[in-house]
């Protein structure tokens, strides 16, 4: 059992249709980056050049927004987590 | 601040009277729209003409408005809307809502009917009926400016342009440069021949508890500054909403045909619109500026600037006419402004006589020689200069989709999306479900701010998660629709709720702000949120409306939306009445959407009913 990443629709044209994914990280910057492996796409919607989060993501834990999006938030197995995009509505 | 008076102008006697809420007024609604709800449905009796004298226009702030606190300071107007006939209520920003605060006041009441143009100033102790003939005819921002000059810089102002005036059925409300746009607030002000409202205030502050209502606020900025909602939003307002509906295939199309703009993504994603963003701008008291302002660099437009589009804007000015030219929807939406147009509803009935030509339905006779067809900007700028001054053609689409479809006759009705006379916005209903089964149930017609689904659109996850495509979620809508009537209460902006601010934080400010002790507890004020939307709906009941008006429209139920030239599975809605079934259960209204007698009593809402 590991830690499942939820790709939502909105990144599903840069993973490639990839839905989710199996990670064995320990927080969650390393779950995310074991996804973008997977699903190499995902790269520069999720990270900039510098490897920090996107400023138009924020990442959901358990359904729950991570405060901050604390990528060193550690995560335990059986977790999920998913990253939204943020962008303003309408 | 917070006195719980309001004051009751009547344009056709010239009477003008304060009055107090009462207690247990302040108590079950708190305030801003559930005060609107309230005095609405107690102000007049059913059947009135929403353009005629005895229709009553309400200008609401809210509790919070005025204070430290971020993002709680817009204002409302609710009405009974010329439009669809029903409750009306329309949400605008900048800083009209801390004035009308300032001033002492809960909300204006207008109603009655001036004999020439008018306009209202009003102070913290003198209120005046004054004289608008060198008003009428101008535009907002140019009206505006004559206030702010004849009353001083401490003046805020909210006012009609030439739309209003001539009573174009969706006609907007600007205020600074936002606007209260919906529903047609704009020509019920037009037709009471009111101009503007010009308050001239200053800052004067009465919370209950200014010590707690600091410490909530303070509170909330601190979240503010590590969320990474609010700094997205500031980055970018809603100017990229469109790459995230058109990677779903929700971004719609010819007249609600296709859910998505071909070559969207190398024409009008956000980054096309930053490169010609020439400003930004805010409300009061809020930080994020997510206003974007645009400049036209080349071109036809050259030079036109527009605060705006935002994203519904955007699509209203692409979409419909499936265009692509960004520097066509800037000028698009700086006319809307200056002719004083709500941008959604103009888009729609735009779109909808572009389908209408390309069916054989209209003809260049009908048109005044303009050519309708898919692409052509130019046409769709002078359709909406049209539209604005009821010209020709213009004078049949200022009526709304509904009505025009009634006077083109010739099987044009089929091709009107509305829900319940007021046009959709920009979210395709099929592919976004419970966006659109809020839309078919919202008391004031085809609004997304009604109930906004963030679970369609962004996958959010609360309460849970849902399947866009699903029908069975009513539970779903209905969270979505008490849960904005609850952010209303204090007329909070519904994106700053996305911003990291504990949902207590906003409890412990209407408590601070208003004495009301419940308030404390965020189930309480959810009950405030779902009182008014069934106060709002016994208005809908009054006036006639029921089942049979909570629909979508015809295309929605019998074609499939098309994406990409593809009819997409399960973007179809199945069962409208099914649907309806489990909302009414949800509510607890009866088989014909009313409230019924038992919610009525478990809410505690019977004696505004009587």
């Amino acid at each position: 059992m590991g830690v499942r990443v939820v790709i939502p629709e909105s990144f599903q044209v840069a993973s490639g249709g990839l839905e989710e994914v199996e990670t064995k990280g320990k927080t969650v910057g390393e779950c995310l980056r074991e996804a973008v492996e997977k699903a190499p796409g995902l790269q520069k919607v999720w990270f900039t050049p510098e490897g920090g989060l996107s400023k138009y993501v924020v990442v959901f834990l358990n359904n729950e927004n991570v405060p901050g999006n604390d990528l060193n938030r550690e995560v335990n197995d059986g977790d999920e987590i998913m990253p939204l995009l943020l962008v303003g509505g309408g | 601040m917070n006195s719980y008076k309001y004051i009751r102008v009547n344009l056709s006697t010239g009477e003008i009277s304060t009055a107090q809420i009462e207690e247990r007024v302040v108590r079950d609604f708190i305030g801003g729209r559930g005060f609107g709800a309230y005095h609405l449905l107690k102000a007049q009796p059913a059947g009135v003409d929403p353009l005629g004298d005895q229709n009553n226009l309400l200008f609401l702030t809210g509790p919070l408005a005025g204070g430290s606190a971020q993002s709680v300071s817009r204002w409302m107007v609710v009405t009974k809307s010329p439009l669809t006939g029903a409750f009306a209520r329309s949400v605008g920003g900048a800083d009209f809502g801390a004035w009308l605060q300032f001033a002492g006041y809960s909300f204006i009441q207008v109603t009655g009917k001036a004999e020439k143009p008018v306009y209202i100033h009003l102070t913290s102790d003198a209120c005046q009926i004054l004289d608008a003939s060198d008003l009428w005819g101008k535009d907002p921002d140019q009206t505006q400016e004559i206030l702010q000059q004849k009353h001083g810089k401490n003046t805020r102002s909210a006012c009609i342009g030439v739309a209003g005036e001539k009573l174009v059925r969706y006609a907007a409300i600007f205020s600074a440069r936002r606007s209260a746009s919906r529903c047609g607030v704009g020509t019920v002000m037009g037709a009471k021949k009111l101009k503007a409202i010009a308050i001239t205030a200053q800052r004067s502050l009465n919370f209950a508890d200014p010590e707690a209502f600091q410490a909530a606020a303070k509170e909330q900025i601190a979240a503010y500054q590590h969320s990474p909602g609010y700094k997205a939003h500031a980055d970018m307002g809603t100017t990229d909403t469109q790459s995230v509906t058109n990677t779903l295939g929700i971004y719609p199309v010819k007249n609600f045909r296709l859910g998505r703009l071909e070559d969207w993504d190398k024409t009008i994603t956000g980054q096309h619109y930053r490169s010609i963003r020439t400003g930004t701008f805010g409300c009061y008291s809020c930080p994020a500026h997510c206003g974007k302002a645009h400049t036209v660099p080349e071109g036809p437009y050259a030079g036109i600037q527009s605060d705006g589009p935002e994203y519904e804007s955007i699509w209203a000015f692409t979409g419909p006419i499936a265009s692509t030219d960004i520097y066509a929807s800037v000028a698009a939406d700086a006319l809307c402004d200056k002719l004083g147009l709500d941008t959604i509803s103009t888009g729609n009935c735009v779109g909808f006589a572009y389908e209408l030509y390309e069916k054989g339905i209209i003809t260049r006779e009908d048109t005044g020689g303009l050519e309708l067809t898919y692409g052509n900007h130019a046409a769709m700028i002078e359709l909406i200069r049209k539209i604005g001054n009821r010209e020709g053609i213009g004078n049949i689409l200022a009526e709304g989709v509904l009505r025009a479809a009634k006077i083109f006759d010739r099987g044009a009705e089929k091709y009107a999306i509305h829900c319940k006379g007021m046009e959709p916005p920009a979210y395709e209903p099929r592919g976004a479900k419970n966006m659109g089964f809020n839309y078919a149930t919202a008391n004031i017609g085809a609004s997304h701010c009604y109930g906004y689904a963030g679970q369609d659109v962004f996958g959010a996850p609360f309460p849970r998660k849902v399947n866009r495509f699903e029908e069975g979620n009513a539970d779903i809508v209905v969270f979505n629709q008490d849960n904005a009537a609850k952010n209303e209460i204090g007329i909070c902006c519904t994106f700053s709720t996305n911003w990291g601010w504990h949902p207590d934080i906003y409890c412990r400010l209407l408590a601070a702000a208003t004495g009301v002790k419940e308030c404390l507890d965020p189930k309480y004020v959810a009950l405030v949120g779902e009182r008014i939307m069934n106060l709002e709906r016994a208005f809908n009941v009054r006036e006639g409306f029921g089942r049979k008006d909570d629909v979508l429209p015809e295309r929605m139920l019998t074609e499939n939306l098309i994406v990409d030239g593809v009819p997409v599975e399960n973007a179809r809605i199945k069962d409208m009445q099914g649907f309806l079934d489990r909302y009414y259960a949800v509510r607890g209204w009866t088989s014909d959407g009313a409230p019924s007698a038992e919610k009525i009593a478990e809410l505690g809402i019977g004696y505004a009913l009587k």
